[in-house]
């Protein structure tokens, strides 16, 4: 058996790419779940508009931080891919290999959410870290890499 | 009575014509109940034969000659308005679609144009990911990264 490849880690543009796919799956299912939801109030003459404005905001906000949480914290945990990462050939890992535990997923959203707020001056450490990580990969301690040519076969079944 | 020669031409035009019907009936028959033709079309996309005799025949010098030909003959709309218009056409149509040969043969096409799409997509941004690491580090003139100098392509191409 030969020596173990280098990781070969993933970039701002890969990652956006990622990000932006991820982004629009989120907010397509949110989309959906409030037509549904819009539906099936109209069955007993409730309508979205009718409802206080607060109220409306409150669970439209909500429903789509919890929606965001489920989908990236339970990827990560779970795969250590979402969709969009997963079509970039990406994964998300610890620094020493490990996956993602529940905790450390968390660390890395709140991270993610943090390095976005000052225009997202967080991510462009990406650019400049030799495994190029950002500030959500700082503080939660994971890398991105690109899977390796065994992880591509045996994920090859279930992907795209 | 007697029949003329040309009641007697008549009579047997049309016995050749209701004979050739049924046997050409007959035949379709056998063929779409034996799935014929959708074994050969799946088997015929799925190893590639069609896409090559397909170049062969339109690169070949005379291709363009006959094509044109065939299309400027008075003939050629009355016919093919007539397949068009046939139930047989239909029925061989709705037979292909439905076999199951050609649906996976189609599936594996798409799946084979997805995968192939998002391959192209990756070794793009792997590209701008190290154009864009490069321009950073020219811009704070700092040394590039170790894997920037050497990275591997993450297709594996």
């Amino acid at each position: 058996m030969g020596p173990a490849a280098l990781p070969v880690y993933a970039g701002l543009a890969t990652r956006g790419v990622a990000f932006v796919i991820d982004a629009a799956i989120v907010n397509a299912v949110a989309f959906a779940i409030a037509a549904s939801a819009s539906l099936a109030l109209s069955i007993f003459g409730v309508s979205l508009d009718e409802l206080p404005t607060g109220l409306s905001l409150a669970v439209g906000a909500g429903g789509w931080i919890v929606l965001n949480l489920a989908y990236f914290i339970g990827s990560w945990t779970l795969a250590g891919q979402t969709t969009g990462i997963r079509l970039m050939s990406i994964r998300i890992k610890r620094t020493n290999g490990d996956p993602l535990s529940f905790r450390r997923a968390v660390r890395r959203l709140i991270g993610s959410v943090i390095a976005a707020i000052p225009l997202f001056a967080g991510y462009l450490l990406i650019l400049v870290d030799d495994r190029r990580r950002g500030l959500n990969d700082r503080l939660a301690d994971t890398v991105v890499v690109f899977l390796t040519e065994e992880e591509k076969r045996h994920l090859r079944p279930t992907s795209l | 009575m007697q029949m003329t020669g040309l009641g007697i031409r008549r009579h047997l035009s049309t016995r050749a014509s209701s004979a050739l019907y049924d046997i050409w009936e007959s035949t379709l028959d056998t063929v779409l109940r034996a799935r014929l033709i959708e074994r050969t079309t799946g088997i015929l996309l799925s190893s590639g034969v069609v896409e090559r005799v397909a170049v062969l025949v339109a690169e070949h010098p005379a291709t363009d000659h006959v094509v044109t030909l065939l299309l400027e003959s008075p003939g050629f709309d009355r016919m093919l308005d007539r397949i068009l218009a046939s139930e047989q056409l239909d029925r061989v149509v709705t037979q292909i679609a439905e076999s199951d040969e050609v649906r996976d043969a189609l599936r594996q096409q798409s799946t084979g144009m997805a995968e192939e799409v998002a391959g192209e997509l990756r070794s793009r941004t792997a590209a701008a990911d190290a154009r864009l690491e490069r321009l950073a580090r020219s811009l704070l003139r700092r040394h590039s990264a170790p894997q920037e100098t050497d990275l591997p392509n993450p297709n594996g191409r």
